[in-house]
């Protein structure tokens, strides 16, 4: 009996050691492990995603706004029909615009079409593949009518362009990161991307095996935070009218390329920017690298002529000239070393006064302004007009040729800066210089983005008003010449004095390997109107026009088209 | 035998108390698994509910987004122009500009008789 009670008390003992230690290996040693595999089967999680923000015009339309999209899914293990009869199926709501292209092409890209997707369905390496990205509501529709085993979407959010391609580098586009997530790249979506991105929430809760949220379970989570609207300075009916200005000046002119940028002087916003050829950004993928630089803000050109004006109003607030004073070097060519400056035209006037150099262009009287002001004061002049740095647009992309450092100009250097060669600029930094003749010899900071908002929220970013560059007088000074020059110089066959425009033709040659060619010119003209109460500073430039090298023949008359259908749209 | 008698009593009382006190606790038993049951069955048809729900908001919003989609294509003003164009309106050719200074009546702008 004792012994019975002995083995039975052992065996007892035993068991318990052995339970006790297989509950100390599943409790302590895979505990953690378990208790998450567990959590897995009990709580569903699902992230919230964060609306990005919308661009909005001037008058409040949208320029990008945002949509739900579709990523759809197969998984691999999940699917019971044939792999060739699932792409045969899907083919033909996954092909791009099946209505355009003629029979041929529609047959040839629906086939392909169904060849790659019977190859992803077909792979045995994965068994969860993204099938296609950015599908919208009714094709995610119709491929769930077709009932397909192991088909499944995931909501994303695709960027909608009312415009199609118009403002494309100021916009910029909304492309995914290294990480996978959705990333803005140049313009605003580059330059706003925090903002515009918000924040994504996620909601972790017990549910049961069908899904079913249980009210008495854990849960956990935070809302999402909706991305900040940008309210640009940009008018959508100007925005549209130089793009469409600017497509049919470049083909009338037969130039490689064109950019035009307007401004309101008195806020420094820009009221439109376009530069062409340009890009779809809801296509961006379909386009190289080269087609996303905004050239306004990041390439660097020699301006020309267009560039007298702000060494002319240097030299007038320096006092070193008067609008009377007469050049004493412009009857003949300048020479320099063993260098000789010339006129565009090899007309030289004697005795020009300082209004007749501008508006004849005259480069050696430019060369006498920049003898007058000097390499060093000079160099401050064009620092202080923004010049060699960055003018802190907020796009995303700016860059900023280098001035040669002060103090290692020569003279031929500052021969040639006066009237606009051997210098390079941005056509926004030419342009907020002629803004701040415009506005009495005060700077400006451009800006794009003119108010944030989200819901009732709104805060309006004010303008950054600069540095007084020249004095007020200089500048009205400079203005007169430039109206002198507008209405009488080379394009004063194309101008029309009901604008009242300040402005300056410059046709500068390209420098190719240490030369200049000698038939390849960029033509520009940049003004004002009207400009004793500026309502708007444009520049217009087209590179290697070829119906004529001379910009009072191509930037010049593209200009006045513009302004005036512009002033239609201006209070 | 009285004795006996009282033990007999005291067992019995005994008994009855237990058996009573088996009773009350499985009939407290019984409604604590009937109120379990009921309170599950609750909460597992407000769960459903709320998943309804969730569901209903989840499409409400996805209609929202697709109309609020087509708003902003029917803003363009690029297709606007183009129906504008397609139906026979041209952009005006010649554009003349009044100055503020030349006010009405000032012989410059044709009056009505």
């Amino acid at each position: 009996m004792k012994l019975r009670l002995k083995i039975a008390g052992l065996t007892f003992l035993g068991v318990v050691i052995i339970v006790l230690g297989r509950l100390f290996y599943w409790q302590i040693i895979r505990g953690e492990e378990l208790q998450a595999s567990a959590r897995n089967q009990y709580m569903s999680g699902s992230r919230i995603l964060a609306k990005r923000g919308s661009v909005l015009s001037s008058g409040g339309e949208w320029l990008v706004s945002s949509a739900d999209s579709f990523l759809m899914y197969v998984q691999l293990t999940e699917i019971t029909e044939d792999a060739r009869v699932i792409a045969n199926k899907l083919a033909p709501l996954l092909v791009d615009d099946p209505d355009d292209g003629d029979y041929q092409d529609k047959k040839e890209s629906l086939l392909q079409k169904a060849m790659d997707l019977e190859a992803a369905l077909l792979r045995e390496d994965v068994v969860w593949l993204p099938l296609a990205r950015k599908l919208n509501s009714e094709t995610k529709r119709n491929i769930e009518a077709l009932s397909i085993r192991g088909i499944g979407f995931d909501l994303e959010e695709a960027r909608v362009y009312p415009e199609a391609s118009s403002s494309a580098h100021v916009l910029g586009f909304v492309g995914k990161s290294d990480e996978g997530r959705d990333q803005g790249y140049f313009g605003l979506e580059g330059y706003y991307d925090l903002l515009l991105s918000g924040t994504n929430g996620y909601l972790e809760r017990e549910s049961s095996a069908i899904g079913m949220p249980l009210l008495t379970g854990e849960e956990r989570g935070t809302s999402a935070l909706g991305g900040v609207n940008l309210i640009t300075h940009i008018n959508k009916s100007i925005q549209l009218l130089i793009e469409r200005r600017l497509i049919n000046g470049i083909e009338r002119y037969e130039a490689v390329s064109g950019n035009v940028i307007v401004i309101d002087p008195e806020t420094g916003g820009i009221i439109a920017m376009a530069a062409y050829p340009s890009y779809d950004p809801g296509k961006y993928f379909e386009y190289g690298d080269v087609y996303f630089k905004n050239p306004i803000i990041s390439d660097a050109f020699e301006p020309g002529s267009i560039f007298k004006p702000v060494i002319m109003a240097a030299g007038l607030d320096s006092g070193e000239v008067e609008p009377e004073t007469k050049c004493e070097i412009c009857d003949k060519p300048l020479k320099i070393d063993k260098y000789e400056i010339g006129t565009w035209n090899n007309e030289y006037h004697s005795d020009s006064t300082m209004a007749e150099v501008i508006q004849h262009s005259d480069n050696v009287g430019m060369a006498f302004v920049g003898q007058k002001l000097g390499a060093d004061r000079m160099y401050d002049y064009l620092s202080n007009f923004g010049f060699g740095g960055l003018t802190d647009i907020d796009l995303q992309g700016e860059a900023s040729p280098k001035i040669r450092e002060r103090g290692k100009w020569g003279d031929v250097d500052v021969a040639t800066a006066s009237f606009g060669q051997g210098i390079a600029v941005t056509p926004i930094q030419m342009v907020m210089a002629i803004a701040a003749i415009a506005r009495d010899g005060v700077t400006i900071t451009p800006q794009v983005v003119d108010k944030l908002s989200q819901g009732d929220w709104e805060e309006d970013i004010e303008p950054k008003i600069g540095e007084r560059v020249i004095s007020e007088k200089a500048a009205n000074e400079i203005t007169q010449m430039m109206v002198v020059a507008a209405s009488e110089g080379e394009a004063k066959w194309t101008a029309d004095v009901k604008l009242r425009v300040a402005g300056k033709t410059g046709t500068a040659q390209i420098p190719v390997a240490g030369h200049y060619d000698s038939e390849k010119t960029i033509a520009s003209f940049v003004g004002f109107a009207p400009y004793d109460k500026p309502k708007f500073v444009m520049l217009v430039t087209l590179r290697e026009p070829k119906s004529s090298p001379w910009a009072s023949e191509t930037a010049a008359p593209l200009w006045y088209g513009i302004a005036k259908e512009m002033m239609r749209y201006l209070d | 035998m009285r004795l006996r008698n009282t033990k007999v009593e005291g067992e019995q009382k005994k008994s009855n108390v237990v058996r009573r006190l088996t009773m009350l606790l499985g009939g407290i038993a019984g409604v604590l698994v009937v109120v379990t049951v009921v309170v599950s069955v609750n909460y597992a048809s407000k769960g459903s509910e709320l998943m309804m729900v969730e569901r209903e908001i989840s499409k409400l919003t996805t209609e929202n987004s697709e109309v609020e989609e087509q708003i902003v294509k029917l803003t363009s003003v690029s297709n606007l122009v183009e129906g504008i164009e397609e139906t026979g309106f041209i952009d005006p050719e010649k554009i003349e500009y009044l100055s503020s200074d030349l006010a009405w009546g000032q012989g410059i702008i044709a009056k009505l008789p």
